[in-house]
């Protein structure tokens, strides 16, 4: 037998997928013969089949594999069941054990018996880019008739490693890097300024940067690109050693390092690298890791890393996570690694993957399991191997002891393990660092981190008596119990911030701001991964999932949100009728959401009710939008839609000297960049459930829109936001259009303000703007929904209400750009201002002293 | 809810419980239609009236009229018709696959607690809608007191609306809570065949009324008062004062033209009869809004829904809204922005608003609004909604 074309096998297998379904449905006994004769080798014989791979039903595909694997008598169940008991579906037996590895536990990597390596048979002979079968299910039907392997066989350490006694003259560094806001920080120009003088640094940023900030490090650094490709530092290091650096440079070194942004540099290199030149290894770390050599397994003290390179434990068969790795934020390789065809392959193969785990698994753990079971000597820098994790526990400082010259981000920002007294960081680090700018690492900490999580983690501490206060918040459970028994007060105002972005802009603002020098009221300002620091009298804030949060909550009589108790509060289930929830609207809908869509299903349609219908109230703009929010915050009722406008558009009509000091700033930033030109505003919409993502500009009309903004004086502004699953117009950024995203400029209205066209696809902000009295465009590509333009998503008919132009492609968004920059004649003025009449009738800053009104009537009279 | 109103149920709770588990037993026959009349005004509602005569040659549907008043001449052959509170009304109703009630009184107009579980139970609406009006239903109970929940959704007996246009929806699910937004039926509102029917093909009893109030105008224009409240100045019991409507009159001899009324009194009789030299338009002379509307050349109102109706005939209307104040409680659309003729505030004012539109200047935005509140201009309405019951009916038996 030959080894068949993967895409044939994938194909063939997806035709007797639907054979053995027919099969099943009329003679089940039939359907297992058929599963036999393909376990017998049979699948290949029929003529190979036309056509692509054959899209098939996903749950039909499980269920034939389950049968197929349940057949075959291969899959070792109760091994799988033992290994995976953890697992609270399989401890429950709500699934066999089959039925969750032919689900979900073979694209987890999770073996389906101790002699199978998944991602080792993957790897090699399958493609380990893409996922088309499951490397078992391939097994069954092909490569065990093939004789293919299905685990690598250990090798023994291969003699005569090199050592560079003299040190290393030619080594070169490939450095991943990513950055939330797009900049080089001042620790990784300090990190790159260190690696320089060891190294040729090459870097590459996943995302987008401007060349300013490249220019930083141009004199530390051979080449430095910033590229996005979504797949973490392997993708960095694989674009960088196939494509921007080339094996060809790679292979004029003795030495590649492969480090990344995610650590602080504490002390210069010099006592690493003079180490480690000394050392006979073929490839090596800072130190070694193992998931199951830790305390919950019994392991309490380190042992030398040659002890732990001979550690094997039943559990590594099972699940390639548990196997000994080096880390990827230090990795460095000798030739005699660079040489080898299946360590470039591994570096040439990094596909983008749906989990971050997953990277870790295929490529970090891949990666050094590779490298071990194939004889190449390893070595680390720390000598011991430490309980698991050491550079994330208590151990680290013990490791620090020892020279180790980096801090990982994530064990201040996060704190997986807890680990007591983080709070005094800089003092624990600074005997362990020489001259490290500790203070630009608390400025990266601050800016990068969820400033939640930083908290919760500087948190926990030691308590006098020795023991650890994990400052954790209450349960699900006892946190609802605490909230039946605690008091509320009416004058303790909540403000979640949104659920989305984390931030407390727009109407929940425009309220804060309403009563934010009012001592009478308690405002409460519960935070996510944002910082939010407010001015007023009587203001506390505190991490919505801190105690701190939870305890105010809990006795807070008002709380204002944007989406519903559900989304906003987190799932705690908090008592609706012991508070009121204000639910003050995320804009006037133009498209149905909520419970306007058709028949969502059963459980959509739970989790619909159980957060609209704790709303007492919700607000709207003007008589319509007032019905439209009954309608799709059902069961909210119509008489408990307060008409009082909408606080966000307070901030849109107020005078600007009248504005807070910080949107001021914003708009004489957002000024700045602008330029004097004029600003086209690109908002996405909120996509639909059912919208496919995608869309997508082709060069040209890319090319078009800023080709048009270049001659009319015009600069294009994109405000990205998670809900454009398509990034339709984020397309635009390399284009020159301006990234006005919620990091840069967290108050939407501040964009409303400065621009002068807004274009968006039927989104709340179209008629937001239209506050302004200047022209909005609504251009909603085909794909997005009917090819009827009064499609069957939208509350109303669009075409006769909106005031502006409606569009579907981009040359008719083109023409129709030219159009709204012509004057207004007066007919047309009047007539814009009648539509933007139909959804705000009331043009004033006063919604939000309205809202307060109303909010303070339900202190009397209760719901 | 506000502005809603709440009958005490005749039938009693033991009753009233062995009905609920007997429905819940019973299989429901599609064929077996049950239309119920309006349980204050007695009659037979426009719209469900409009259905019966959509279906009265289909020998295959069983037809049920409900109501408590004499039978009324329907004209349809072998049509039952039923006491509400009776065991006959009670069985066809326990068997019935579909119900129609009437929309300004759903949850009060059968005695029952019919389910909507394997029966389609429709909201029959008569017209747009420009108040929230009064909704009957027996007495709510509590349902937030009981659940912890701030809105609770009680036991849902409609499950289909009918209306005429998105905005259209949006009133009508603001006056049928709980029904939902995937509940509404955008078929056009049947009532409104009777506007855009031709005249020969009408009902007789409506073609009958229709040229009972043309004959009566001897060939003279009707300018048509609807009003919909009787506010403060109601001496006369519309929303005029006794003088204005003196000198509406005078304005109308001077011109020819018929001064009539119609207050919508939900049943009841008018307080006092039409003001002297005022044509007495009242549904207890015509019970059909329709005949009146269509004999009318244009309409006076304060805010009357069927103002609204009667602009779909192309025809113009005038608001008056002397307080307003007052008016947006009731208002479930923005007066101002969307009624399909000038909206005035000064009773000196209306005179020369009537004038512009006897000489056929339409409002600058009568068609933009006609055409935001009704999708629908045609008499197919009833067979929309019959072709959608049947398709309905088809599916559930493939």
């Amino acid at each position: 037998m030959t080894r068949p074309d993967l895409n044939e096998v994938v194909v063939r297998w997806h035709r007797a997928v639907s054979v053995w379904a027919s099969l099943h449905e009329a003679d089940a006994a039939e359907a297992r013969q058929y599963l036999g004769r393909l376990l017998d080798g049979h699948l290949l014989d029929a003529p190979p089949p036309a056509g692509d791979l054959g899209d098939v039903d996903p749950d039909l595909l499980v269920e034939c594999e389950v049968a197929l694997v349940n057949a075959s008598g291969a899959f070792d169940e109760d091994g799988y069941a033992d290994a995976n008991r953890h697992i609270p579906a399989i401890r429950e037996r709500q699934v066999s054990a089959v039925e969750h590895f032919c689900s979900t536990g073979w694209e987890w990597l999770r073996n389906p018996r101790a002699d199978f390596d998944m991602w080792w048979y993957w790897f090699e002979h399958l493609d380990p880019r893409r996922t088309q079968i499951n490397p078992f299910v391939h097994y069954l039907l092909v490569g065990r008739h093939l004789g293919l392997a299905t685990s690598a066989s250990r090798q023994p350490e291969r003699p005569d490693p090199p050592v560079f006694e003299e040190g290393i003259t030619r080594r070169i560094c490939l450095f991943a890097a990513y950055d939330v806001d797009g900049i080089v920080d001042d620790y990784v120009v300090h990190y790159l300024q260190e690696l320089s003088r060891f190294a040729d640094v090459y870097y590459l940023a996943d995302g987008r940067m401007p060349e300013a900030e490249l220019a930083k490090i141009a004199d530390v650094t051979k080449g430095a690109w910033a590229i996005p490709h979504g797949r973490y530092d392997f993708g960095s290091f694989s674009t960088l050693a196939e494509e921007l650096v080339g094996w060809d440079i790679i292979d004029q070194y003795d030495e590649m390092l492969l480090a990344n942004d995610s650590c602080y540099l504490l002390r210069p290199l010099d006592e690493v690298f003079g180490t480690m030149d000394a050392v006979a290894t073929d490839w090596w770390g800072l130190q070694g890791s193992k998931a199951d050599f830790g305390e919950r397994y019994g392991h309490h003290e380190p042992i030398p890393f040659a002890a732990a390179k001979g550690m094997h434990s039943e559990r590594d068969d099972w699940y390639c996570y548990f196997r000994l790795h080096l880390s990827s934020y230090f990795l460095v390789f000798r030739k005699r690694v660079m040489d080898d065809p299946g360590f470039r392959r591994r570096l040439s193969t990094v596909a983008s993957q749906e989990h971050k785990m997953l990277i870790v698994l295929k490529y970090e753990i891949g990666l050094s399991d590779y490298l071990l079971r194939a004889g190449f000597v390893c070595d680390t820098y720390i000598p011991d191997l430490y309980p698991f994790h050491p550079i994330y526990s208590n151990d680290y400082f013990k490791l620090l002891e020892q020279g180790f010259p980096l801090l990982k981000r994530n064990l201040i920002n996060e704190n997986s393990l807890r680990v007591p007294d983080l709070a005094q960081w800089k003092e624990r680090v600074r005997p362990f660092s020489r001259d490290a700018p500790l203070d630009s690492f608390e400025a990266n900490l601050r800016r990068v981190s969820a400033d939640d999580r930083l908290r919760a983690s500087l948190a926990v501490r030691t308590r006098p008596d020795g023991t650890v206060d994990h400052h954790r918040p209450l349960g699900r459970r006892k946190f609802r119990a605490a909230d039946r028994t605690a008091p509320t007060f009416d004058h303790w105002w909540a403000f979640p911030v949104c659920a989305d972005e984390h931030t407390l802009t727009g109407s929940e603002r425009a309220v804060f701001e309403e009563v934010a020098d009012d001592p009478s009221i308690k405002k409460i300002v519960l935070t996510r991964s944002r910082r939010i620091d407010l001015p007023g009298t009587n203001v506390v804030s505190a991490p919505i999932t801190s105690p701190e949060g939870q305890h105010h909550l809990a006795r807070s009589g008002q709380v204002f949100l944007k989406h519903g108790p559900l989304v906003d509060v987190l799932p705690w289930n908090l008592s609706t009728t012991t508070r009121n929830f204000i639910n003050l609207s995320q804009g006037t809908p133009l498209r149905r959401f909520g419970r306007s869509l058709d028949s969502p299903d059963a459980a959509t349609l739970e989790r619909l009710h159980r957060n609209n219908a704790g709303n007492r109230a919700a607000v709207a703009a003007g008589p319509l939008d007032r019905l439209a929010m009954a309608a799709a915050l059902y069961p909210v009722p119509y008489d408990a839609v307060w008409e009082t406008g909408l606080p966000r558009h307070d901030l849109v009509l107020r005078p600007e000297d009248r504005l807070l000091p910080d949107m001021q700033d914003a708009l004489r930033r957002l000024r700045e960049e602008v330029a004097g030109r004029r600003l086209v505003l690109l908002v996405p919409g909120v996509r639909s459930a059912k919208a496919p993502p995608g869309l997508r500009f082709s060069d040209r009309e890319a090319a078009d829109l800023a080709s048009w903004a270049r001659r009319n004086d015009a600069v294009l502004g994109v405000r990205e936001s998670i809900s454009d699953r398509g990034r339709l117009f984020a397309q635009l950024l390399p284009h020159g259009a301006l990234n006005l995203g919620v990091r840069r400029f967290a108050d939407f209205e501040v964009l409303l303000r400065v621009a002068d066209i807004m274009v968006s696809d039927c989104s709340p902000s179209l008629i937001d703007f239209t506050l302004t009295g200047r022209p909005i465009v609504s251009f909603a590509p085909p794909a997005e929904t009917d090819s009827d333009s009064d499609s069957d998503d939208q509350l109303y008919n669009l075409d006769r209400m909106l005031p502006g132009p409606t569009c579907r492609t981009a040359d008719q968004l083109l023409d129709a750009l030219d159009r709204v920059l012509l004057p207004r004649d007066a007919a047309a003025e009047e007539e814009y201002l009648w539509r933007r009449s139909l959804f705000v009738p009331r043009i004033d800053d006063q919604a939000a002293w309205r809202v307060v009104q109303k909010v303070k009537s339900l202190y009397v009279t209760g719901p | 809810m506000s502005g809603s109103f709440t009958l005490t149920s005749p039938i009693a709770s033991a009753e009233w419980d062995a009905f609920h588990r007997l429905d819940r037993l019973t299989a429901k026959r599609p064929d077996l239609w049950v239309f119920v009349c309006d349980p204050l005004t007695h009659a037979l509602p426009a719209g469900s009236r409009a259905l019966l005569e959509a279906v009265r040659h289909d020998s295959e549907i069983t037809k049920v009229v409900l109501g408590e008043g004499p039978r009324p001449d329907l004209g349809v052959a072998r049509l039952a018709y039923e006491s509400a509170y009776n065991e006959s009304a009670r069985d066809f109703l326990l068997h019935a696959g579909r119900v129609f009630l009437p929309h300004s009184a759903h949850a009060a107009a059968v005695p029952w607690p019919i389910g909507s579980e394997g029966r389609l139970v429709v909201a029959v609406r008569d017209g747009l809608q420009l108040n929230r009006g009064a909704v009957g239903q027996y007495g709510a109970v509590d349902v937030g007191a009981v659940t912890n929940v701030v809105h609770a959704i009680p036991d849902q007996t409609i499950n289909a609306v009918l209306t005429a246009s998105r905005i259209d929806a949006l009133c009508a699910l603001a006056t049928t809570w709980p029904c939902t937004y995937n509940q509404v039926w955008n078929t056009g509102l049947p009532a409104h065949d009777f506007l855009f029917r031709a005249l020969e093909d009408l009902p007789d009893d409506i073609r009958r009324q229709h040229d009972e109030v043309h004959t009566s105008l001897a060939g003279k224009d009707l300018l048509l008062l609807l009003p919909h409240t009787t506010g403060p100045e109601a001496v006369s019991g519309v929303f005029l004062s006794t003088p204005q409507l003196a000198s509406l009159a005078a304005w109308c001899e001077g011109r020819d033209i018929v001064l009539g009324l119609r207050m919508d009194t939900r049943g009841a009789r008018p307080d006092r009869p039409a003001p002297q030299g005022v044509l007495d338009l009242s549904p207890a002379r015509f019970p059909s809004l329709h005949a009146v509307l269509r004999a009318a050349d244009l309409v006076l109102t304060d805010h009357a829904d069927a103002a609204l109706d009667f602009a779909l005939l192309g025809r113009p209307v005038v608001s008056l809204v002397q307080h307003p104040a007052e008016a947006p409680r009731d208002m479930l659309l923005d007066l101002e922005r969307l009624f399909p003729g000038p909206v005035v505030r000064k009773f000196e004012s209306v005179f020369q608003a009537l004038d512009s539109a006897r000489n056929a200047t339409l409002h600058p935005r009568y068609d933009a609004v006609r055409a935001l509140l009704c999708d629908y201009r045609d008499d197919h309405n009833s067979a929309r909604v019959v072709e959608r019951i049947r398709a309905m009916t088809k599916e559930a038996g493939a």
